[in-house]
């Protein structure tokens, strides 16, 4: 999944990417997935916790 | 009483020079402008100086203290900005990033044209990491100034990304300085250079002619040398604006009282695995508080708070950056490291981001249980003190450990939901660098915050200690 992402991101940028700038893009992208994980553990239902911003809270 | 040497006092003894007439804003202004012309340099502290405004300004306050008009405390009383409020003065706003070292807006920042308002005099721009931090920076290098230099010991990082806010009030060159926290950038460079820092609830200051690293999370707010003065510039900068859309209104009480039946709670294991000053420290800091107030151990909420803060911030850089990023201009920034690497930022799920917010809802749902238990809660900024100049450290807001320290979660937690909160140092470590501690309210417990430090510092001297 890391590699798919690291050419999504190469693909949508306008210029080139060093190929030794690959692994700590990489690192980060894993990062990113590990959060969506983490965050993937917790499940909400359908009227829970709207997406309420915190200025709006008060 | 004539006082040649201003550097260290505060602002309400400032404030009695200039009212008795005894001090003129214009002399005042000068001091503080020659201590950063000539020593600003030596701490990488400052961004840019535009002398003529300030002496514009000072002759302007001088003239309305002689003629009897006189605005209040910070009448007269420079001060300084961070790098990434617009000014208007024809100096540069940097956000101190190199690709950007002469961008200039025509705008004021509402939270600096208050503090004009009040009669302060804007002296300075303080030097900041490069874009807040945004980018993922791992050493102290990554601004288009130089690293923070610590007052305290040369060979340590000042903290960011606030750096030169922190540096020039620690080292004496101006009364306070003004800084922002998306996460962290307050209250670190507070804690690394022994100041008190506050980071107010988001939304109560206005963010209007700031840069963005998140709109969810960024506040802004000042650095000083003590809760007295803090006391005195919320005054100031605190109000809703018409022109900041996330701007809400509060109550802040400058006379608050504190409960005598206050409760403080300390989150479980908030001192274990730390750095043993920091850790003596803050269990000194506590001993002195449970004289009066009721100490009571609690629980964190057991959710997901920093990797949603993560996810929020990497997903609204993406997009505040998004024209930076498309023309590649991050690649010209100190900190090689992020110069490709924040570019993982465009892979955020928007599932994801939604789901960050609406856990961002339920941490605030379960805080508010939290906060009807105790009023406030407290923790070591830190688990240690600053790091050496050339030392690399873990970004907070990257995912390269798998442990999480309680102290990193209440740091997330108080920026996730935009907690108020204060620093203050409590001591030193064995390389003379300071400790410190923090203290967190609910929303809108803005003045609770800042007056239990007052009632610390009102007994202990550590705010009283200067480098040098």
């Amino acid at each position: 999944m890391i590699k798919k992402l690291l050419e999504l991101v190469k693909y949508k940028t306008k210029y080139i990417i060093p190929k030794d700038e690959y692994n700590s893009l990489e690192t980060r992208i894993g990062g990113i997935i590990s959060d969506s994980e983490e965050l993937n553990n917790i499940k909400f239902h359908n009227m829970e916790f709207p997406p309420i911003k915190n200025h709006e809270k008060q | 009483m004539k006082n040649n040497n201003f550097s260290y006092t505060s602002i309400s003894d400032l404030s009695k020079l200039i009212q008795s007439k005894d001090v003129s804003p214009v002399e005042l202004t000068n001091f503080f402008i020659e201590k950063l012309v000539n020593e600003g340099p030596s701490y990488n502290a400052v961004a840019h100086i535009n002398e003529k405004s300030a002496m514009e300004q000072a002759k302007n306050a001088e003239k309305s203290i002689l003629n009897n008009e006189y605005l209040g405390p910070l009448h007269g009383i420079p001060f300084a900005a961070k790098d990434l409020l617009a000014t208007n003065d024809g100096s540069p706003t940097s956000w101190g990033a190199k690709p950007l070292i002469k961008q200039k807006f025509d705008i004021e920042s509402t939270i600096i044209t208050n503090l004009k308002n009040s009669g302060a005099i804007l002296s300075a721009k303080t030097s900041m990491v490069e874009f807040a931090g945004g980018m993922g920076y791992q050493q102290p290098d990554a601004s288009a100034f130089g690293p923070g230099i610590n007052p305290w010991n040369k060979s340590y990082w000042s903290g960011g990304s606030s750096s030169g806010s922190g540096s020039a009030v620690s080292a004496g060159l101006i009364p306070f300085a003004i800084g922002s926290e998306t996460w962290g950038s307050i209250l670190t460079p507070a804690a690394n250079c022994g100041v008190t820092g506050y980071r107010p609830t988001f939304g109560i200051v206005s963010r209007f002619g700031s840069m963005v690293l998140s709109w969810t999370l960024d506040k802004i707010g000042p650095l000083a040398l003590s809760a007295a003065d803090t006391n005195i510039i919320a005054q100031s900068i605190i109000g809703k604006d018409s022109n900041d859309p996330y701007s809400v209104k509060t109550i802040y009480d400058t006379n608050k009282k504190l409960p005598p039946n206050l409760k403080i709670g300390i989150p479980k294991g908030i001192d274990s695995n730390i750095q043993n000053e920091v850790k003596d420290n803050f269990r000194i800091s506590l001993a002195k508080l449970s004289e009066k107030f009721e100490i009571i151990e609690i629980e964190l909420p057991d959710i997901p708070t920093s990797a949603a803060t993560r996810t929020i911030l990497s997903a609204e850089v993406s997009s505040a950056f998004e024209e930076i990023f498309d023309k590649g201009l991050q690649t010209k920034l100190n900190a090689k490291e992020t110069h490709y690497s924040v570019l993982s930022t465009n892979t955020v799920l928007a599932k994801d981001y939604i789901k960050s917010l609406r856990i961002q809802n339920m941490l605030n749902e379960k805080m508010n249980k939290l906060f009807s238990e105790v009023d406030i809660i407290i923790s070591p900024v830190k688990p240690k003190t600053a790091s050496q100049i050339d030392e690399n450290f873990r970004w907070a807001t990257r995912k390269e450990f798998n442990e999480e320290h309680p102290i990193s979660l209440v740091g997330a937690i108080g920026n996730l939901i935009g907690l108020p909160a204060i620093s203050i140092p409590n001591g030193f470590d064995e390389n003379e660098l300071p400790t410190s501690i923090h203290f967190i309210a609910n929303s809108h417990q803005d003045d609770l915050v800042i007056k239990i430090a007052e009632y610390i510092q009102a007994t202990t001297d550590w705010h009283n200690k200067h480098p040098n």
